[in-house]
């Protein structure tokens, strides 16, 4: 792999041990994927959890790295986190956990990372100004398909990749940065109106299962919110590795379906109609009926206008008591939501707002880790309006039953304590 | 019976070890229980069994960016696959397979869910990979 001199300096420990171990982790990604070279990258969100845990001796090395007043060498933003610092009692994690998370927070901030403690950080924190087709590296495979989809930035999946981008600038060169990987390669025609994200969230799904690592293109859809398009976009990625994907007329590399596919011709073209929606909807719930002990909104991380929604939806109502209604978004969203009055709102109504994480990271019970070690803990039978979440509780929370449909439904579902 | 093929080693080992392959994608997060090594997604094949020691044969990952942090893990807790055979790499899994020093070969000379079935023996030196076909293949 062809190194500048300023990337062979880093490599070689003129710019400290953090730097070192981040260039070197980086080539040996890039001589994986067979990159030829290091490109800068214009923005990173990331976390420096993962250089603690993941890299040799990274405790370390960020330690004195941030005694010598170190900043990452692009802006950046601090993903999600494991706990929410109000409310982690609730979510039964232990106050050593919360202790080391908040450590970590703090170290990030040190290095000049913004927390956004967020998995859709493009919702709130902005990724300071960027031209569209700039390289950037994101962790969150939700947030890197948006990203790359409808913002235009060019990221692969990365994970621990994207702290080492965050601390070197760099990155190597292959996958989504290369407008050879970027065109589409299965055509969607969509012949169903999409009432909201959920059927934006199904629809996604439907595709990523389809394509996996490829490049679905969405035809016929008209006029989706950024709300539509995370859930879109996050369920594709859930339903297969999809890292990019285009709406005609919509994303900003797809003014049209030629544009989209780079005047190639689709590998595949798939009709969805109603019921490949209505399919998707029955194979991500394991039954249609029944009790619901569990409510979870906000996967990906509820937008205010979201919180709106559902503030108003639950209007004079109240939760049945049997039930538990958990809304997960950002720390920065929860204070605009909490300056609308709809924190209290939901409160009153028996809902709780968690931020900075949710219960599929959380570091507490429900948390996959505690459903790990205990396999006769279930959350019980769960109600979510998202395919991300869908497929996640189960497995990772011991969900007995799984409901997914719209907000609306889940609401009532709260409410009742009854799916119908 | 005796099968070679070559791929491109993502993270060059040596490796041993009966095969487990499907078809369908992984999502370590959705699929796995990272403290036994075992299967816990009702909607996948590999449902009951475990990863631990085996070499995966899978078309590629998917699904969360945290799995690259959750193979190392595996790693951590002794429950790591010997090695990944994959169609195409997700970076994901590159970056979870480099971080725990779990060999792994990808675009392979031949489609390797063709070639490889449950139970063979695979053995993997850098980017080539030996095939000893289960006794259930030859009759």
């Amino acid at each position: 792999m062809y190194l500048t001199s300023e990337e062979e300096k880093m490599l070689s420990g003129e710019y400290g041990g953090l730097v070192q171990e981040s260039m070197k982790l980086l080539v040996k990604i890039g001589e994986a994927h067979g990159a030829e070279r290091m490109i800068n990258i214009k923005y990173a969100n990331t976390g420096i959890g993962v250089a603690f845990m993941m890299m040799p001796n990274g405790r370390q090395l960020v330690e004195e790295a941030v005694k010598k007043g170190f900043k990452t060498k692009v802006p950046a933003t601090l993903g999600q986190d494991l706990v929410d610092y109000e409310n982690w009692e609730l979510m039964k994690i232990s106050k050593e956990f919360v202790t080391n998370c908040r450590w970590i927070m703090e170290m990030s901030k040190k290095m000049g990372m913004i927390p956004a403690l967020s998995c859709a950080p493009y919702e709130i924190a902005g990724m300071d100004w960027y031209p569209l087709g700039s390289s950037i590296s994101s962790v969150e495979s939700s947030a890197v398909a948006y990203f790359n989809s409808v913002m235009g930035a060019r990221t692969n999946r990365d994970f621990a990749a994207s702290f080492f981008a965050a601390v070197t600038g760099k990155y190597p060169e292959f996958g989504y940065h290369l407008d050879e990987n970027r065109r589409g390669t299965h055509l969607f025609e969509t012949k169903v109106e999409l009432k909201d994200k959920t059927d934006y969230s199904a629809l996604g799904y439907y595709a990523g299962k389809i394509v996996g690592l490829d490049v679905p293109v969405f035809e016929g859809i008209k006029t989706p919110k950024t709300d539509d398009l995370k859930l879109l976009t996050a369920s594709a990625a859930v339903g297969g590795a999809v890292t990019l994907c285009h709406v005609v007329g919509v994303t900003p590399e797809a003014r049209t379906s030629n544009m989209a596919f780079g005047n190639d011709a689709p590998k595949e073209k798939i009709t969805v109609t109603t019921r490949e929606i209505k399919a998707t909807y029955e194979e991500l719930s394991t039954d249609t009926e029944g009790n619901v002990d569990f409510v979870w909104l906000g996967c990906p991380h509820a937008s205010i206008y979201e919180i709106q929604k559902i503030a108003w939806l639950l209007k004079g109502k109240k939760i049945h008591k049997d039930v538990t209604l958990w809304i997960t978004t950002s720390p920065f969203t929860k204070s605009l939501a909490e300056s609308m009055g709809y924190v209290n709102e939901i409160r009153h109504a028996g809902g709780v707002i968690i931020c900075g994480t949710c219960p599929i990271l959380s570091g507490g019970c429900p948390g996959p880790t505690y459903a790990y070690a205990h396999p006769e803990y279930s959350i019980g039978n769960c109600a979510v309006d998202s395919a991300k979440a869908a497929y996640y509780v189960k497995p990772l929370l011991n969900a007995s039953k799984v409901f997914f449909g719209s907000m609306e439904r889940c609401i009532d579902a709260a409410i009742t304590s009854k799916w119908e | 019976m005796e099968i070679i093929l070559m791929g491109r080693a993502a993270v060059k080992g040596k490796a041993e070890g009966e095969a487990l392959v499907t078809r369908k994608p992984i999502s370590y997060l959705g699929e796995i229980n990272l403290a036994t090594g075992i299967c816990i997604q009702a909607r996948h094949d590999w449902l009951g069994k475990t990863i631990s020691g085996k070499i995966l044969v899978y078309p590629h990952g998917k699904g969360s960016s945290g799995d690259a942090m959750r193979i190392w893990t595996l790693a951590k807790n002794n429950k790591a696959p010997a090695a990944i055979i994959n169609n195409r790499a997700d970076s994901i899994t590159v970056e979870g397979a480099i971080l725990a020093n779990i060999p792994m070969v990808y675009n392979l000379d031949k489609d390797p869910l063709e070639v490889i079935e449950n139970g063979d023996y695979v053995n993997i030196v850098g980017n080539k990979v030996i095939i000893s076909k289960s006794m259930k293949c030859l009759h």
